[in-house]
């Protein structure tokens, strides 16, 4: 079974390699063309391989909401119950809405919306500690002291740039403070931290009592005053403080800032959402989504089920469940699901044992994630896990392969060497393979 | 507290394990060709600037030797002006006052460097520049798995900074605490309560932090590229193995029974008051001195079966056998911070190091593996040394360190390679910390800022002491008027929120004066008696607000203004302090020096403006004071950027702060948004 | 990337004279031209005798149960096809088929395309299992596709640099769409409100425009008239503007448009009900727009192949 997806997935990417290579063909004589006129009317800052046009395949996905299920989320509770086993515990299992699928009795709203979701049950990291684990989630790379690889949203800003010339177009909402962000690409590749949906992007407005001139005044100054200190110390930390201040100017001016708004939103939908952290963490990814924000990353945490695991988790997939349900609905109403890859991840799923606290333990060997949207096809499974949870039995995805995936949905080139700062050459999902099949 | 087991340990035992400590796990090279250091054992305490004066000239010279051997140059050391601003961030984690510049400035002693190193090491302000260092590595919280109050072990790691506790003591009073959480003196039970229900993480975690070694991967199997097998990692977890976190309220069986059957029958919220309380009088740190643990059922290697129990095993070197009575963590411990134990010592060495001059010998600092080499192997060797010959006083390391012209270089123009290994030429160019940021703006807007204090856990010792005695009718009693209290209190809520309604409502209908005056009056009466009851008749609430003794000054809308160390840990997820890359302190050494557009934003349009221009602050005060245009951008550059300004800086700022009444707020602002201000050189 | 450039030569004249050829009048027969072809050079290892690959292509059942790697076809995507893809291949691929003998000629490949394009009908009383087929055959094989972007891409020449300068200028987005001359057109950031400057600068682009973004634009009806108008267009966001039925009537034209956005938009149910005939439409969105739920039932009776969302 396993062989059969190698295969399948290496008979794919040829026949993608086959017919992208008939485009670059055409594309020899067409190029120079298109590169001079685009590469010329682009900003100067925006990445070379949009200038050079070389997008390889058409994207699924423009755009991508990333939930981070931090702390390992139970797959056997949530997406891949078992219902039965000697380990489900209490948890039951109920139909949805999608033919052969069950969920988790946690999750019922999604359940309602399964047509929605590819749930990915074959997941399998190897990575059982959630720093390594979180790490290699975003990146596809496994830690290392001495680099910092980037991850997704900053892979698409690489390599596709931003569709809202004013707004940042990779946002974190509540994503802790050792997100891999850039990586080792440039720092303006990095998100956009929110430290919660609430409160927005503070301090975007002009502070009272300071005017337009006065600002800008003031901003000459400090551009003067920075000037001998710039070129003291020509390094790349410095230079990107003074990028980023260049960016916060733009964004001040922004027509768009009410996208960081949840004020503006009728209380119905903030209620749908649900009113908590992480339904306003969906909604605010929405409202950025749909002001062309093309990566917003929103964290869930308190997944670390080592005790009392049901209570936890039912209060967790509670806010998981009526967040997303809301968000696919609400985006695919908007016309923007079509559009937007949402993706669930998660570090690694929980032991199907259940130890002395009525708690589930790190579990890296079998988990769960979901796509859906952005050109995924709904209401299937991926993979499958045997009759506890504990082993892959069809169609394992190791994590490059999942970020491939999303790579793939979003167009990127993942087969395009980059080299990093110290020399080393890298792709973005590192060797994995996209799952074409879920498209 | 005391640890009378550990003195009583046989140290000549200990250090007679030496020669079986088989792991070259440091990247010392056996007998290096140091600078004589002088015999460990009779350094004195406090260290006499001589001996400081020699190792730190020891250091140097090693240094020296490494940029010989590579050809490089030391670049010359930094000015007054550069030395005097690095060395208090460094230290006390802010810039210095106006007034601390101008007394450093009036000394002119030869030695006016060293000693201001050591002053500033024994100040208060050091002791908060120090537990964020600590609290990052650590990961120390406010609140301890989501659920404890950590107040007491932030409080016990300020206490051991300030008391300069020597660092193989810390460490070993954390290893081995147990007993009641609250219970005075006894903050290092919080080590514990920070991975409650996680026993086999808190040993992954203790041996990254304290031997700088991943030992996290062999939880689940042999290590891919270390040495590390899954049953040297459960062969450690048995030290621990009888540690657990309790957090439950003696009341006995049948009384919970009767408070279940209370609370299903009525509306008061038993169960919750219940274990609030369980997770006050009752939380502890348990040994019940188990010394096996069994391998887990998925245990995958021949070399033992699945579920075999295991005895505790040290995962390098030797230790004493451990008893089969008693506490097997004093072995741990004492095996943990021997001075002998080639990493540990490294570890913190280095970490020191790297503290001080912004790169580790070693990097990174905690992926230590056998083959691990420094980039001068000499010097870590030295430091290493030193680091037992000092008896892990951190303080008068630091102040060797700090001491050394290696330190006192002036910053590199090229950044640092990555990658490649630093010489310490120069210093490292670096963004200030999140907390060296946010301390810095505060010592522009309060005075005496290091000794504004935030909440302590006293308040919260206090109501244990009270009632940690208590029996279980008692406790059952007081569960009972709790619950009590916090169900009139809803009441009152209600209550109160209905009158406001009325009182929305009577606005809306423009109701005659009177009503509205009686309504207001009512619920004035109203909110009285419910702050009444707030603070006084509910004891658990009164403790849990751990009420500051004196209430700090509030920013305009970034709550107290308190120094980083003094605030919540972490800080809000919207506090200045997290937008510039506070740890969320979820994993070790979880800070960042990233670059954010919030940063800029949030120095642009927010905390700038509405505190350190604003009135009140301690640098508006300054300007109302001092004397013309000339005098004012002088004291500017000098209490914001720690230097006078130049002849063309002066004459351009001094135009602009002449031209109008905020002309030197423009400045400020100018000067605050700067890289020179964010940058340490 | 080894692909050799007779192969890809030989693509390329496939795919343009596919593409530019006129709507065949008579459409590929499975009968007469696609099953004889298989017979000649197929059957002898995917047939009766060898199932190679556990692939039969011997009758249409065994065509749509695909093999050991999956699905042989999905109608109207060449690209998920290696019934036609493989026949590409250079003749020192190892993956070229047919394996044996003399690769297909380019008239033979052309069969299969066309075929699979017009939806890999299968025709004619003679196929065998056609009825018994049905349950376990893709949804998609029903309804011909008549839209494939990469073959219209091909046809494409490079846009008017000018043009696109012009409208970057006035804070459009251009961006290609992929490797290629087709563009993705992001007009909801303008510096300055949407208005004919902006249409005329796409009518310049008109061929080369294939996701169009018009949202919470000042758009009219009348402009929609140059919208229509763009050959390639696939994509259309007209969300939020106040654009109502007179507008719609004006997208007849848009042969390959996939995805129409009309949420939050005064489009009605007589609008609506227009858009039954737009051949490639897939996908369209009402949620808040003037059309009630009876006329969305209409439309969704009349062309059952798009899928509507009406939100909540």
């Amino acid at each position: 079974m396993l062989n059969r997806t190698a295969n399948r997935l290496d008979e794919l990417s040829r026949r993608e390699i086959l017919l992208s290579g008939a485009r670059a063909f055409l594309g020899v004589s067409l190029l120079p063309l298109l590169g001079g006129g685009l590469a010329g009317s682009l900003a100067a800052d925006e990445p070379r391989a949009l200038a050079a046009g070389a997008l390889p395949r058409r994207p699924t996905a423009r755009n991508c909401i990333y939930l981070y299920m931090a702390g390992g989320m139970s797959h056997l509770d949530t997406f891949d119950p078992k219902p039965g086993a000697d380990t489900a515990g209490p948890v039951t299992a109920i139909s949805s809405n999608a033919t052969g699928i069950q969920l988790s009795e946690y999750l019922p709203r999604l359940a309602k919306n399964a047509n929605h979701l590819a749930v990915v049950r074959g997941m399998s990291s190897t990575q059982g500690a959630h720093e390594p684990g979180e790490y290699l989630m975003h990146t596809s790379f496994a830690q290392r002291g001495t680099i910092r690889h980037p991850a997704m949203g900053a892979w698409l800003g690489y390599f596709s740039g931003r569709t809202n010339p004013t707004l940042p177009m990779n946002i974190t909402i509540g994503a802790g403070s050792r997100h891999p962000g850039a990586g080792y690409l440039e720092s303006k590749f990095a998100p956009l931290p929110l430290g919660n949906a609430q409160s927005g992007l503070q301090h975007s407005a002009r502070s009272p009592g300071v005017d337009q001139a006065q600002f800008d005044r003031r901003m000459g100054l400090v551009d003067s005053f920075n000037h001998g200190f710039e070129e003291r110390y020509d390094q790349k930390q410095v230079r990107a403080y003074k990028d980023l201040y260049g960016e916060a100017v733009t964004l001040m001016g922004s027509k768009d800032l009410a996208a960081f708004d949840l004020g503006q939103e009728p209380e119905a939908m903030k209620t749908a959402y649900g009113d908590n952290e992480f339904g306003h963490g969906c909604l605010l990814a929405r409202r950025l989504v749909e002001n062309d924000v093309r990566f917003v990353e929103v964290r869930l945490g308190g997944w670390d089920t080592h005790d009392d695991n049901f209570d936890r988790v039912q209060t967790r997939a509670a806010l998981l469940d009526q967040g997303l349900a809301t968000l696919l609905q609400d985006l695919s109403a908007r016309g923007l699901l079509e559009e937007t890859l949402v993706v669930l991840a998660t570090e690694f799923g929980r032991s199907p044992k259940i130890n002395g606290n009525n708690g589930r333990d790190h579990y890296p060997k079998a988990f769960s994630c979901l796509l859906a949207g952005g050109g995924i096809k709904g209401g299937q499974v991926h993979g499958t896990t045997d009759a506890t949870g504990a082993n892959v039995a069809e169609q394992k995805v190791e994590i490059p392969d999942f970020n491939a995936t999303i790579g793939y949905a979003l167009g990127l080139p993942l087969d395009q060497v980059v080299i990093s700062p110290v020399g080393r050459p890298f792709t973005l999902a590192d060797k994995g393979k996209p799952l074409t099949n879920l498209f | 507290m005391s640890h009378p087991t550990l003195l009583a340990m046989p140290l000549a035992v200990l250090l007679g394990a030496v020669g079986i400590w088989s792991v070259n796990a440091s990247s010392v090279p056996a007998p290096a060709p140091a600078p004589a250091l002088g015999a460990h054992e009779q350094i004195a305490s406090p260290l006499p600037a001589a001996e400081i004066a020699n190792a730190s000239h020891a250091i140097d010279q090693l240094v020296k030797a490494d940029l010989d051997r590579h050809n490089l140059k030391a670049a010359p050391l930094a000015g007054d002006e550069i030395f005097l601003r690095r060395v208090y961030l460094d230290i006390m984690g802010r810039i210095p006052t106006y007034a601390e510049i101008s007394a450093y400035s009036a000394d002119h002693s030869s030695r006016k460097r060293q000693e201001l190193v050591r002053t500033l090491l024994a100040s208060e302000g050091h002791v908060s520049r120090q537990f964020d260092w600590f609290a990052d590595l650590l990961r120390a919280q406010t609140r301890l798995s989501d659920r404890y109050a950590g107040q007491a072990y932030l409080d016990w790691l300020k206490q051991a900074i300030r008391e300069d506790k020597p660092y193989d003591k810390m460490v070993s009073e954390m290893l081995r605490a147990e007993g009641p959480a609250l219970e005075p003196g006894n903050g290092a039970t919080g080590y514990y309560l920070r991975d409650a229900g996680m026993p086999l993480d808190n040993m992954a975690n203790t041996v990254r932090v304290f031997l700088g070694t991943q030992l996290t991967c062999a939880q689940c199997h042999n290590h891919p590229n270390d040495k590390w097998t899954r049953q040297d990692f459960f062969a450690m977890a048995a030290f621990t193995n009888g540690t657990s976190v309790q957090a439950k309220l003696n009341i006995g069986k049948g009384n919970m029974q009767e408070l279940r059957k209370l609370e299903k029958d009525g509306s008061a919220d038993l169960k919750n008051v219940v274990r609030q309380l369980g997770q006050t009088l009752g939380l502890k740190v348990q040994n019940n001195d188990q010394t096996s643990i069994k391998l887990p059922a998925d245990y995958q290697y021949p070399d033992a079966k699945p579920g075999a129990p295991l005895r505790p095993h040290v995962m390098f070197g030797a230790a004493l056998p451990v008893p089969a009575k008693g506490d097997p963590r004093d072995v741990y411990a004492a095996w943990m911070t021997a001075p002998e134990n080639p990493r540990f010592t490294l570890v913190i060495a280095n970490r020191m190091w790297k503290e001080a001059m912004g790169i580790g010998l070693i990097e990174p600092v905690d992926h230590l593996m056998d083959d691990s080499v420094a980039s001068n192997p000499e010097l870590m060797d030295y430091l290493t040394r030193l680091m037992i010959g000092v008896k892990f006083d951190l303080r008068k390391f630091q102040e060797i360190l700090y001491s050394t012209e290696t330190y006192q270089r002036a910053a590199t123009k090229e950044e640092p390679a990555a990658g490649e290994p630093w010489r310490y030429q120069a210093a490292v160019l670096h963004r200030m910390t999140a907390e060296q940021t946010w301390d810095s703006l505060l010592t522009l807007v309060v005075p005496d800022l290091d000794q504004q204090k935030g909440a302590d856990a006293q308040a919260m010792i206090a109501f244990y002491q009270d009632n940690k005695d208590k029996g279980p009718d008692d406790l059952v009693a007081m569960v009972k008027d709790i619950a009590g209290f916090r169900g009139k209190g809803k009441e009152l809520q209600q209550e109160f929120q209905e009158l406001r309604a009325q009182l929305d409502k009577a606005r809306a209908d423009k109701a005659a004066p009177d009503v509205m005056k009686q309504l207001q009056e009512k619920m004035r009466a109203l909110g009285e008696q419910r702050k009444g009851m707030e603070m006084e008749a509910d004891p658990y609430k009164k403790f849990i607000k751990s009420i500051p003794k004196k209430k700090a000054a509030e920013g305009k809308g970034v709550g107290p203004l308190l120094r980083a160390s003094e605030l919540p840990s972490p800080a809000p997820g919207n506090h200045l302090l997290r937008t510039f890359g506070q740890s969320d302190r979820e994993m070790i050494d979880n800070s960042t020096d990233s670059p954010a557009v919030t940063q800029a934003l949030g120095l642009l349009n927010g905390f700038v403006d509405s505190d350190v221009l604003g009135k009140g602050s301690l640098l508006a005060e300054a300007m109302a004071k001092a004397p013309g245009a000339e005098e004012k951008a002088r004291v500017l550059f000098l209490t914001i950027l720690t230097r006078q300004p130049s002849a063309h800086e002066l004459a351009v700022t001094s135009t602009e702060i002449g031209a109008s009444k905020d002309g030197w707020a423009n400045i400020a602002w100018c000067l605050l948004n700067s890289h020179e201000f964010l940058f340490v050189q | 990337m080894a692909i050799s450039w007779k192969g890809t030569a030989g693509i390329t004249a496939a795919l343009l004279l596919g593409a530019l050829a006129a709507p065949a009048a008579e459409p590929v027969s499975y009968d007469k031209q696609v099953r004889p072809l298989l017979a000649d050079r197929c059957y002898s290892c995917h047939g009766p005798d060898k199932q190679k690959g556990e692939l039969r292509l011997d009758s249409p059942a065994a065509i749509r149960k695909g093999g050991k790697h999956g699905d042989v076809l999905i109608a109207g995507n060449l690209a998920k096809s290696p019934l036609y893809a493989r026949t590409l291949l250079g003749a020192d691929d190892s993956d070229v088929m047919p394996a044996k003998g003399d690769p297909l000629t380019a008239p033979q490949c052309e069969v299969l395309r066309q075929w699979i394009m017009a939806g890999a009908v299968f025709d004619g009383a003679t196929a065998p299992v056609a009825a018994a087929a049905a349950p376990g055959a893709p949804a998609k094989a029903a309804a011909p596709v008549t839209t494939d972007l990469d073959v219209v891409a091909a046809t494409v020449p490079a846009p008017d640099a000018t043009a696109v300068s012009a409208l970057t200028a006035k804070g459009v987005i251009v961006k290609p769409v992929a490797k290629g001359t087709l563009l993705e057109v992001s007009c909801a950031h303008l510096s300055e409100p949407f208005g004919d400057a902006h249409l005329q600068l796409l009518s310049r682009i008109a061929a080369n425009v294939a996701w169009l973004d018009l949202r919470g634009t000042a758009l009219s009806d009348a402009q929609l008239t140059a919208i229509g108008a763009l050959p390639h267009l696939t994509r259309l966001h007209l969300e939020r503007t106040a654009i109502g039925d007179a507008g719609l009537a004006h997208l007849s034209g848009c042969a390959h448009l996939e995805y129409l956005n009309l949420y939050g938009t005064k489009a009605s149910d007589a609008g609506i009900a227009r858009l039954a005939k737009l051949p490639a439409l897939r996908s369209l969105f009402v949620w808040q727009s003037a059309a009630t739920p009876a006329g969305i039932a209409a439309l969704r009776k009349a062309a059952p192949q798009i899928a509507i969302d009406a939100g909540q």
